[in-house]
């Protein structure tokens, strides 16, 4: 590890010897209409060939030699301008960005400036603003962030009517989904069919499929960045949506102009309003909704200083009659101070807290069950960025977190209770990583993480006896005092990634990075359970550990007006968990002893072409992966797919603007069936008949294919009118696919033969929403 | 909790989603498998092995297994059994299996291929006492009779299998199955142990005999009734959102056999049933 840590400093050393008379040219980006700070625009030298972007806080730094200079500023979807600057001191310098609205407003999958794809050190990595998601296909009326990020190359979907994702082979607990830097350990509504992040709050994601900077850890696969909005520093705005399925409101504006703003959205489905009109009594009695609510607050001190504040929560409630009820939901807030102490160091500090809970009642007259079960995750970071010099951009700082898991309460009248004991921990990170750019053609991103976990008492950890490989049997107990730490694990996370630029228009990138998870999810299932419980890794399970590596080649054709992508990696994971073959996961005691723990491997490629500009928009991305998993006790010892391996998957997402009020969109979606085990005989025992089953996963579902189109029509402007309206007609599943949830097989009672049962969600499914700015 | 689940997933499933049936193509299974269904218990009786065929999914013929060679051991104890027909195979009706003792089961069929399987005779304690309530469940218009009885559990797992009039009532679906470790000193007092539905087919007008057998099972029997019954339930509900993936039922016969041979010691009580 010392090696690695005399390599940073050799090589942050190697360019900051030419010692020259610098100055710095610093500052914040924004939007001149909304004063939202914008994400990775560029600010360029060409005389120097020397440039930055913005970070995922809109604050730039440059250090040049002092002189006078022709700085361009560049973002995608803005005008972009050229400015000559005197740089002979420190300068800092807020810059607004007016909205390009002459040209065709771009549909982007990147935002940046249009060669940043080849130019910079990131792979794997995809962002999306609002808009670009805004624009695609609704679903019943609501655009959806996780469904757009489905339709990457590289990242699997759960299957339909399901939000749940997987990141190159990783399971969908190995993604790390922050919320304005909290994570949210449930992203689904009405279990998977819908996310739940409102797009009127959010303003921008990012998803790192590999490369994963060292700033972040705690999951294996990926890690979604969700960025809520500001709200506009300049003038109130609102924005109202009615759709079949669910209504909206979002409220913008400044609290004092200029310095502080603030922004409030909320969001209630109603689809149990539509089951009363049911022939079906039990569809009549159903309650199924969900809400949420984001606000958000920010207040800048000085030039030096802001806070922001936000927050989210929402449930959603499901619900027979008086009789069963059940109810589950994130909360999360936010407090985030940027501070910048001199034009090279900028400072960012987060404290957060996040609580998923679980609830459910069943009022029977008998035994009137309650359950409960939940996670609560608060913690805390302190963020540098020292921008060296030009060619060098440092980062470090430390995280700490600390969990505190209820995985579930069980009591009622005439029956025992179960509760079992709530489980803790913590986990802190140091980091320490540098952007260094060697030359013209090579730059390099380096840097390494080093994570620390320690299971904290009180708790009573069993000891296993597995001689038996079906069933482990707690054979001893060691207790421990509320509040006492033990058993610690420690790891190194190296990540590095690399950039040689062939050309202005291609280049080849390089990335390995090693990711530690300290948190699992005791789900064997692959729909977005609510009832889901998350385990802490103890002296019973080990850490996760993956190590992927990945090439690719990037090339911008014709004037940066496509861009085409194409990235292979290879991912090694050891200790991955996996449960028994029928496994109890709810109330169990003994949870530990259900898990069995192995290796997994997956390896594929990504290509993608996506073009940005013009009337014409969208991207076509193709993705050939295995994964596959290996562990002793399951499936005979022999390797086995992942359920959500999909060999080939296909996304072609096309926007079309007919001219300035229509827009017409369109995404085809195919990917290979689900791995799934399927019955291959029968046997009778005592005159039952039970089924003898394939080997896990060796049989695929019929393949996912989906194609659903929509059109945008603005009313006509008309002088004065303060307000802009749109309408959104959207058909899902156009060609009425039923594409299959699950299959199952039973045996027929009248003819008393077996038969294969397809269960799917979605016929084809027309709706309209209503959407208005104001 | 499955029952939850289930009623999670009928919301989502009534509100949403449709079912159809479909046409599958399931792969050829590798061929036939040997299924065993084997005891031997510390009654002095005519132990029984029954040897089957598993079938593939879409047949209704369930083939048994005629002139296999079938041994149960113990120590230098080796008694052969007879085939009966039917693929059932008998031990002398005087062998009585001893509490403490490993029994080792040798299946070998006329193609040579050779099954064993073991399992250990655990002290299963003894009924105590038993009496017979008429009750009925909250909301439920029949009564049915509660057997209630306070007995003594020396072995780690149970299983109680209820006997009407001489008659096994019901399969391995009925068995009920219970972990001591979750009673206090091995200790069941003044608690349902058994009941039998009013409707019952086997209850004839008069007097009745209600046989309550609880017999001591090891680790490996246990999960595989445990797995069994989770099969057969799983079997009848449609959707199954949150199962986890199927899994066979596990076995403790070797060579890739099916079903399970169990050396269960037996503690039983009769109480009368007037209908």
């Amino acid at each position: 590890m010392k090696r690695i840590f005399i390599l940073l400093v050799l090589l942050i050393g190697i360019t900051s010897v030419k010692a020259q008379e610098k100055a710095t040219l610093s500052g914040y980006i924004k939007d001149a209409e909304s004063g939202e700070t914008l994400l990775g625009a560029a600010v360029y030298i060409q005389s120097l060939q020397l440039g930055v972007t913005t970070n995922i806080y809109g604050f730039y730094s440059l250090s040049v030699p002092k002189g006078k200079y022709k700085v361009s500023i560049s973002y995608l979807g803005y005008i972009s301008y050229t400015e000559e600057i005197s740089i002979d001191s420190n300068l800092v310098k807020e810059i607004e960005m007016k909205p390009n609205s002459v040209q065709m407003k771009t549909v982007t999958v990147s935002s940046e400036r249009r060669d940043e794809n080849v130019k910079k050190t990131e792979m794997g990595v995809i962002k999306m603003d609002i808009n670009t998601i805004k624009k695609l296909p609704s679903f019943m009326g609501e655009n959806d962030v996780l469904r757009t990020v489905q339709m990457l190359p590289g990242v699997q979907s759960g299957g339909e009517a399901n939000t749940g994702f997987f990141v190159r082979g990783g399971n969908s607990d190995q993604n790390l989904i922050l919320l304005d830097d909290a994570p949210v350990y449930n992203p689904s509504h009405l279990l998977g069919i819908f996310s739940v992040f409102n797009p009127d709050a959010i303003k921008s994601l990012k998803l790192y499929k590999g490369g994963i900077p060292a700033k972040y850890g705690g999951r294996l696969s990926s890690l979604l960045d969700i960025k809520m909005k500001e709200g506009n520093s300049k003038k109130m705005h609102g924005a109202a949506s009615i759709s079949p399925i669910s209504s909206k409101l979002t409220l913008e504006g400044p609290i004092i102009k200029d310095r502080s703003s603030f922004i409030v959205s909320g969001r209630r489905s109603y689809a149990d309003l539509f089951l009363k009109l049911s022939k079906k009594k039990e569809r009549r009695k159903s309650r199924l909704y969900f809400y949420d609510f984001n606000a958000k607050a920010n207040y800048r001190i000085n030039d030096n200083n802001r806070v922001f504040l936000s927050g989210y929560f929402g449930d959603d409630v499901l619900g027979i009659g008086k009789e069963f009820g059940t109810s589950w939901g994130n909360r999360t807030g936010t407090v985030r101070w940027n501070h910048i102490f001199n034009s090279k160091l900028f400072m960012n500090n987060i404290v957060y807290v996040s609580n998923y809970t679980y609830k459910l009642t069943v009022n029977d007259g008998i035994e009137d069950i309650k359950y409960n079960s939940g996670i609560l995750d608060y913690g805390g970071r302190t963020d540098f960025t020292y921008y060296l010099n030009a060619l060098n951009t440092i980062k470090f700082g430390l995280n700490t977190t600390s969990y505190q898991i209820q995985s579930g309460s069980f009591t009622g009248k005439n029956i025992e209770d179960t509760k079992l004991p709530k489980s803790n921990a913590r986990e802190f990170a140091a980091y320490l990583s540098n952007n260094h750019t060697i030359n013209e053609k090579l730059a390099i991103d380096y840097g390494v993480r080093y994570s620390l976990f320690q299971n904290v008492g009180k708790a009573t950890v069993y000891k296993f006896d597995k001689t038996n490989p079906l069933v482990y049997k707690a054979n001893d107990t060691i207790s421990y005092k509320k509040g006492k730490a033990f058993n610690n694990y420690g790891n190194f996370e190296p990540r590095i990634s690399l950039r040689y630029q062939l050309n202005k228009q291609s280049s080849i990138k390089a990335s390995y990075n090693r990711t530690t998870q300290y948190l699992h999810q005791a789900n064997n299932a692959t729909a977005a359970s609510p009832l889901t419980v998350w385990v802490l890794s103890s002296q019973n399970i080990k850490p996760q550990i993956a190590d992927q590596y990945s090439m690719g080649y990037f090339r911008n054709l014709f004037k940066d007006v496509l861009e085409v992508s194409a990235e292979v990696y290879y991912e090694d994971m050891k200790n991955t968990i996996d449960f028994r073959d029928n496994a109890e996961l709810i109330l169990n005691e003994f949870l530990e002893g259900e898990f069995r723990i192995g290796k997994s491997y997956s390896y594929g490629v990504e290509l993608l072409v996506r073009k940005n500009i013009g009337k014409l928009t969208g991207w076509v991305g193709y993705t050939w992966s295995k994964t596959r998993k290996k562990i002793p006790e399951i499936n005979r010892g022999k390797e086995f797919f992942a359920s959500y391996d999909r060999t080939h998957d296909i996304s072609v997402v096309a926007v079309y603007e007919l001219n300035k009020r229509a827009t017409l969109s369109s995404n085809w979606l195919y990917s290979t069936g689900s791995a799934i085990s399927v019955p291959t005989g029968k046997f009778l025992f005592q005159g039952e008949q039970v089924n003898v089953y394939s080997d896990r996963n060796s049989v695929r579902m019929p393949s996912f294919h989906r194609w659903d189109i929509s059109l945008t029509l603005k009313t006509k402007d008309k002088p004065n009118r303060k307000y802009e309206s749109e309408w959104a007609f959207s058909v899902l599943n156009t060609y009425f696919r039923k594409n299959a949830y699950s299959i199952k097989f039973r045996k027929n009672e009248d003819t008393g033969k077996s038969e294969a049962i397809k269960t799917y969600f979605f016929p084809i499914l027309p709706s309209v929403a209503y959407n208005i700015k104001f | 909790m499955r029952g939850i689940k289930t009623l999670i997933s009928l919301v989502i499933i009534f509100s949403f989603a449709c079912t159809e049936k479909v046409d599958f193509p399931l792969p050829e299974d590798g061929g036939q498998r040997l299924v065993v269904d084997g005891t031997i218990t510390d009654e002095t009786k005519a132990h029984q092995v029954k040897l089957s065929y598993s079938s593939k999914f879409n047949s209704s013929v369930i083939p048994s297994v005629e002139n296999a060679v079938v041994f149960i051991t113990e120590g230098t104890d080796r008694h052969l059994l007879q085939g009966k027909g039917r693929g059932i195979y008998e031990t002398d009706p005087l062998v009585k299996g001893e509490i403490g003792k490993t029994y080792f089961l040798e299946v070998t069929l006329q193609n040579g291929e050779t099954y064993r399987a073991k399992s250990t005779m655990q002290a299963i304690g003894s009924i105590d006492s038993l009496r017979v309530e008429l009750k009925k469940e909250t909301g439920e218009e029949e009564e049915y009779y509660s057997i209630i009885g306070d007995a003594t559990i020396l072995s780690e797992y149970f299983m109680v299998e209820t006997e009407i009039n001489g008659q096994r009532d019901g399969t391995i679906r009925d068995v009920s199955f219970e972990d001591s470790k979750y009673l206090v000193n091995g200790q069941i007092i003044d608690t349902e142990i058994g009941y039998v539905e009013q409707d019952n087919s086997n209850l004839i007008s008069g007097n009745n005999t209600i046989n309550i057998r609880m017999v001591s099972i090891d680790q490996n029997y246990r999960e595989f009734v445990s797995a069994f019954q989770l099969q057969l339930d799983n079997g009848d509900f449609l959707g199954g959102l949150f199962d986890g993936p199927v899994a066979n039922v596990p076995t403790n016969i070797s060579n890739g056999a099916l079903g399970a041979f169990g050396a269960f010691a037996v503690a039983q009580r009769e109480v009368q049933i007037q209908k």
